[in-house]
């Protein structure tokens, strides 16, 4: 009797604190080890996360501010301004003009034209569809003035066909230019959003201006862009965007200033870490 | 009964028992110590990436001054630009990069191998060095960018 209880014994109170002790011992450090993995992990994805964006938001921005047109400016009240020369009033939003296209792609005399036509010189692009939608301008000659949209180019003959039709038709002998769209870029931090995680992307867009008859029209059914400049007369200069991307997120403050020479201050941050990025750019075309 | 199978009760001896705890810290530190250089190495890429655009911009600065302008002015007894803090204001991220800039005169010959010349050949070499500091005083580490501008 004595020995079937003898063979029933549990742990004695020392051998169970025994074991906790060891538990403890060897737990301890392990979960100290598995936090410490888990948390660095976490630092630098989200350090190597901002720093990707901030790289992607620079690389967008610089190659299209070396290639760019006209600008910068950023919008006061609906007004264009120039950009400030000095850090203490820059500003957080940057539009110019696209510059990816060369401002005259070819400038010729004319072989022929008809209602929605035109035969460009020998020396224009041989290649279908090359010149699809860009503008041409008569510069001289009959047809003087007009700017209309390509809408298709048979490279073989080299013939233009425009979306709406002639005023005056171009003949032989008149002088035109095949120039790039007039495109604007705008990139922006999206600070208005109504949903406040959304606030700090940041996001560039296509836009294009136009004169229209009444405000508030969009550009869909112009087939004239002109430049964010110009004096619509009796119309009135709308813009439209075609296009509208988020290029980065994490962004919590952008500045720019400085006109050819521009310079960027992006800061980024992601929970606890943060990351500010300051480079110039040397916009060569602008103007 | 008791004492018949005394080696099946015996349990660690206390030596046994430090001389496990003392492998196992010794594993879990060595694990320990593999994560600062992990930490140091993001770190690094982060300053570095950082210190890049500052290199950038002051090559699209020099890119955009002419050729012949002050500006550019050769001068082999000091540094175009010495190497300067980028800010004196401890709270700006900019405080921990320096920044030197020197400009030589290279032969523009492409049977050469830019050689750095004493006359102007119509080429100059820019090269920008940006420093930084790595924390707990790991050193000083610098990334350079090297352009080169020609007479027109």
């Amino acid at each position: 009797m004595i020995s079937q209880i003898s063979k029933k014994r549990g742990f004695t109170l020392i051998e169970a604190m025994a074991v906790i002790a060891l538990i403890i011992v060897i737990f301890i450090p392990a979960y100290g080890l598995y936090n410490l993995g888990q948390r660095s992990y976490r630092d630098v994805s989200d350090k190597q996360e901002i720093l990707q964006n901030g790289r992607v938001i620079l690389d967008r921005l610089s190659r299209e501010i070396r290639q760019a047109a006209k600008g910068p400016y950023y919008w006061v009240d609906g007004e264009a301004t120039k950009f400030p020369e000095t850090p203490e009033d820059a500003v957080d939003e940057i539009e110019f003009q696209d510059g990816h296209l060369v401002q005259i792609q070819q400038s010729d005399t004319a072989r022929d034209g008809s209602a929605n036509t035109i035969k460009l010189a020998e020396a224009a692009s041989d290649e279908d569809d090359y010149y699809n939608e860009m503008f041409i301008k008569i510069i001289e000659g009959p047809g003087i003035d007009q700017i209309r949209k390509i809408i298709d180019y048979e490279g073989a003959t080299r013939v233009a066909w425009i979306q709406n039709k002639w005023d005056t038709e171009p003949e032989s002998g008149s002088t035109y230019q095949v120039g790039s769209r007039y495109y604007y870029l705008y990139y922006f931090r999206d600070k208005d959003n109504p949903i406040p995680e959304y606030q700090n992307d940041f996001r560039r867009q296509v836009k294009v201006y136009c004169c229209t008859p009444e405000e508030d029209e969009d550009c869909s059914n112009s087939d004239v862009y002109v430049p964010w400049n110009v004096d619509c007369g009796e119309g009135e200069l709308n813009e439209s965007v075609l296009e509208d991307e988020l290029i980065g997120e994490y962004v919590t403050g952008i500045d720019f200033w400085g006109t050819t020479l521009i310079n960027i201050r992006i800061n980024l941050a992601k929970n606890d870490k943060t990351l500010q990025l300051s480079t110039q750019l040397l916009g060569r075309n602008m103007q | 009964m008791a004492y018949s199978h005394p080696k099946s009760n015996k349990g660690f001896t206390l030596i046994e028992v430090l001389a496990a705890i003392f492998i196992l810290s010794i594993g879990i530190l060595g694990l320990a110590y593999a994560f600062p250089p992990g930490i140091q190495t993001a770190k690094n890429t982060e300053k570095a990436a950082q210190a890049v655009t500052l290199a950038q911009a002051k090559i699209e600065e020099m890119l955009s001054y002419s050729y012949d302008s002050d500006e550019l002015v050769v001068n082999p007894d000091e540094p175009n630009e010495p190497r300067h803090k980028l800010s004196d204001d401890p709270a700006d991220p900019l405080y921990y990069f320096e920044r030197e800039t020197n400009i030589t005169f290279v032969d523009p010959d492409p049977a050469e191998d830019l050689p750095e010349v004493s006359e102007d050949l119509g080429a100059k070499k820019i090269v920008v060095d940006v420093f930084w500091q790595m924390p707990f005083s790991l050193g000083d580490r610098s990334i350079e960018l090297i352009t080169l501008v020609s007479k027109r």
